[in-house]
């Protein structure tokens, strides 16, 4: 498994790029995750306002050329429940591309911050 | 003509989705399918990407509550694919692009079920009537109201060999979306498309999409002359091979310049595509190749038909003949 960490810390508004790393199973098993505020973590992303956002570009020849953006996601900050009441401490984001039934090799990509600062961290998992 | 490349984005807690399929070229038919958990689903809190086509919102409050929506557009090149979506719970989009296509369907069909099923449920979307060349698309995505394990599921089925694309889960799986296709459809009614999803002690309901993308007009034509029957394209064509031989008013060998040679065969090949009648090619072939192939250095003039007037009005034989080179 290939893993990238963006450490807890306070990510002013800006961008963050991580990779480009190499995803051998494709992106089937590819997730980031983002750190979220909850009762017990009171000084993680707290504010709605605060937008955290990823964006990743897939290469599908080894990283020589590169499809952007083909995966993203965005979303304010503060505590989130699922529908049983629970809070959820972090955000979990996948995705899956194929191009002619082949499956991206390497990935690369930004985690941005709007609207910042925000404490949080991130994990990019790829296996 | 064919799928050309999908993508899907998935979030545990909702938010804006992004899932941009490769390698999009102006023209392509784009299709986008996105589901969200919900209890009481609000319409505004759910946005197509700017400049689609909402064909397809089943959401609905039963039995679990969920978004479910499907979206199309033809591709500029430079489209976007961001589904806004202000809910915080779990959400899965597709997205696929299809080249070679006109922009227009022969049908979009959406069959709903919002009663709990229980695993394995069958999922028999009605379908519609195709026309030839048609690409089939089936999303199927399901409200899962009663959780064990996430739903997953195997290739559609129906009318022809579909193939599964993707297959996922939001996050834990409380919302689960798969999209099978099959391109180049031989055309007429489908019937129903079918998925089988399968959560061990889970139940859902679910929404089938079935979309039949008609193939671009120069495509159709193509197709049309492929399919066309040998017997209906040679009486028309024979005449034509004539045209690259004149007649010889002596004997017949390899150096005669009447001979016209066909300066490139490949022209022949293309032009049957389009209803020359390919046992012509070989005879002209034999005539200007003999003498190279053949180590005797001898001629065989094979055709009586094309040469017979030539010769008989020069006083020889009709048949085959062998003429030796010096």
């Amino acid at each position: 498994m290939s893993t990238i960490t963006i450490p807890l810390a306070v990510y002013p508004t800006g961008s963050i790029p991580f990779g480009p790393m190499a995803v051998p199973g494709g992106l089937s098993g590819f997730s980031v995750t983002v750190a979220r505020c909850t009762t017990l973590t009171p000084s993680i992303w707290t504010s709605p306002a605060a937008i955290v956002g990823l964006s990743v570009d897939c290469s599908y020849d080894g990283g020589v050329t590169w499809e952007l953006n083909q995966i993203g996601w965005s979303q304010g900050g503060g505590i989130i429940k699922d529908k049983q009441g629970n809070e959820i401490a972090n955000s979990v984001i996948s995705g899956n591309v194929a191009l002619n039934g082949q499956p991206a090799t390497h990935i690369r990509g930004a985690f941005t911050v709007t609207n910042g600062p925000v404490l949080t961290s991130v994990v990019i998992a790829a296996q | 003509m064919a799928l050309r490349s999908t993508a899907t984005a998935t979030s545990s807690t909702g938010g804006n989705l992004t899932a941009t399929p490769a390698g999009v070229q102006s023209g392509d038919y784009l299709s986008g399918f996105f589901s969200s958990d919900a209890g009481t689903p609000v319409t505004s809190n759910v946005v197509k990407p700017t400049g689609w086509t909402e064909q397809v919102n089943k959401d609905t409050t039963l039995p679990d509550g969920q978004y479910f929506r499907y979206a199309d557009k033809v591709a500029t090149g430079s489209d976007s694919f961001t589904w806004t979506n202000s809910e915080t719970f779990e959400a899965v989009l597709i997205a696929a692009s299809h080249s070679g296509r006109s922009g227009t369907t022969s049908f979009i069909t959406a069959t709903q079920v919002t009663t709990a099923q229980s695993s394995p449920i069958t999922e028999a979307a009605t379908g519609g009537t195709a026309i030839a060349g048609d690409d089939l698309i089936a999303y199927y995505g399901e409200d899962v109201s009663g959780f064990s394990s996430p739903f997953t599921h195997n290739a559609a089925s129906g009318p022809g060999t579909f193939t599964k694309q993707q297959d996922l889960t939001g996050g834990v799986g409380h919302t689960s979306s798969t999209l099978s296709t099959l391109d180049n459809y031989a055309g007429g009614a489908t019937g129903n498309v079918t998925v089988t999803a399968t959560g061990a002690g889970s139940t859902a309901g679910w929404v089938g999409v079935i979309v039949a993308v008609k193939a671009a007009a120069n495509t159709s034509i193509d197709s049309a002359l492929e399919v066309r029957s040998p017997f209906l394209r040679m009486p028309t064509r024979v005449p034509f091979s004539r045209k690259f031989i004149k007649p010889s008013p002596q004997i017949i060998g390899p150096n005669d310049s009447n001979i016209v040679p066909i300066p490139n065969e490949s022209v022949i090949q293309n032009r049957s595509r389009f209803g020359w009648s390919p046992s012509h090619r070989p005879m002209a072939r034999r005539m200007l190749r003999a003498s190279a192939a053949d180590p005797n250095n001898t001629v065989v003039v094979a055709s009586t038909i094309v040469f017979r007037k030539t010769l008989s009005s020069v006083g020889t034989k009709t048949g085959s003949h062998q003429t030796q080179n010096s």
